[in-house]
């Protein structure tokens, strides 16, 4: 290999001395060569062009002997041959390398993009166990408050929402709107247990009364027991923008208000407790289950 | 084809004995000329002019023994060789750089979905 290698260029001087002599095909060999050397081949098919290098030896040796002979022609078409075979081996051999960097790349391109959608999946599954957390502690302070306020009175669902249900005699006087002192112990353990719901549920505080006297009289009478419980509330750290008061007279009677123990329950303040939530999704009315579209 | 059409002289000439070509080396050509064959060099133009040139020039080698012209033909059966190599060669090469452009352009297509 050394040694042909040292042999080329001599040979390729000495021809060159008689290159008006050398054959077509000799001159078509050297080029070939000299392109093949200075192509890819030249690192990927190292075999293949030393083969070329040897067979353009043998032409240079025939032109060197007798110019332009047969043999100087036949060997210099070897030889080019040999010099375009170690082209094509390259050119074979770099689509293959770079198939093999493209696959590469792309199954770094796979597993970056996996490794993405992992931790974006690990993020989000951390989010959901949080909010999932969040719903289970906001459920039992629900259910707590719940159970607090139906140890204060009433308790009931209807459409307007959970709605606890104070006697206006505890609270009340005759035909007063201040509250009584043992009213505001009872009270003070509502404003605890209201403070207990999510900051999203509203309380609409709604006074009733019985039918004696005038509606208008009863009308302002109910909206001012209302404001006055509403004002207790707040004083005991109920935040005042939850709160909706509103006097509804004794249109709403629960019973007769033709016997006293009837008139007692008309007489009323009812706290009706709304969670967006649960207004969001009523109890559907229709025992199939299935929601009216119309 | 060509290739086994190629071997009845092969064998009648050594069989007589009047031909001087090795063996081992017609052996060699015709395996040349059949793998650039098997790759699917007929397929792609240049390779498919070097297999024919192949082909031609195994049949003159052999006319060449036969008439007892040894040097010659020797030197026509090396020429047919590498015409043969080469085209095997273009065909691969070719046939490389077409699954290196199908593979290119199948993960192009993968990653722009993703």
């Amino acid at each position: 290999m050394k040694t042909t290698l040292f042999l080329l260029p001599a040979a390729i001087a000495l021809a060159a001395c008689a290159s008006e002599q050398a054959s077509s095909q000799l001159k078509t060999a050297r080029s070939d060569y000299r392109e093949a050397k200075n192509s890819p081949a030249s690192q990927l098919e190292l075999v293949a062009l030393d083969e070329a290098q040897q067979a353009l030896e043998k032409a240079e040796a025939a032109h060197a002997e007798d110019p332009g002979s047969y043999q100087e022609k036949s060997l210099a078409y070897v030889a080019s041959h040999r010099a375009r075979i170690a082209m094509a081996k390259a050119g074979e051999a770099d689509a293959k390398l770079t198939v093999q960097e493209a696959q590469e790349r792309h199954q770094q391109y796979q597993t970056a993009l996996l490794e993405a959608q992992r931790a974006a999946l690990e993020h989000t599954s951390k989010d959901l166990e949080q909010e999932r957390r969040a719903r289970l502690e906001a459920e039992k302070r629900t259910a707590a408050a719940m159970a607090s306020l139906e140890e204060l009175g009433r308790v009931q669902q209807d459409d307007r929402g959970t709605v606890l249900t104070l006697s206006g005699s505890v609270l009340f006087a005759t035909g007063e709107s201040e509250l009584l002192p043992t009213a505001r112990q009872r009270l003070d353990s509502v404003a605890q247990s209201l403070a207990d719901f999510d900051s999203d549920v509203t309380f609409k505080i709604e006074g009733h009364t019985d039918s004696r006297g005038t509606d208008e009289f009863n009308q302002e009478l109910s909206r001012k027991r209302a404001q006055s419980v509403a004002d207790y509330l707040v004083s005991r750290g109920v935040d005042q923008s939850r709160i909706q008061t509103v006097g509804m007279g004794e249109s709403q009677p629960v019973t007769t208000n033709d016997t006293p123990e009837g008139r007692a329950n008309n007489r009323r303040v009812e706290i009706v407790i709304q969670d967006p939530d649960q207004l969001r999704n009523p109890m559907p009315q229709d025992q199939s289950g299935i929601p009216d579209d119309r | 084809m060509h290739a086994v059409k190629v071997l009845v002289p092969v064998i009648a000439l050594a069989g007589c004995g009047s031909a001087e070509l090795p063996r081992a080396a017609v052996a060699d050509t015709e395996a040349e000329i059949v793998a650039a064959q098997t790759v699917g060099a007929e397929n792609h133009p240049r390779a498919a002019l070097h297999l024919k040139q192949a082909r031609d020039q195994l049949a003159s080698a052999l006319k060449l023994a036969e008439d007892g012209e040894e040097e010659l033909a020797r030197m026509t059966l090396e020429r047919a060789r590498v015409d043969a190599e080469l085209a095997l060669a273009l065909t691969r090469e070719a046939e490389a750089e077409r699954q290196a452009r199908l593979t290119l352009q199948e993960i192009a297509g993968a990653e722009a979905q993703q």
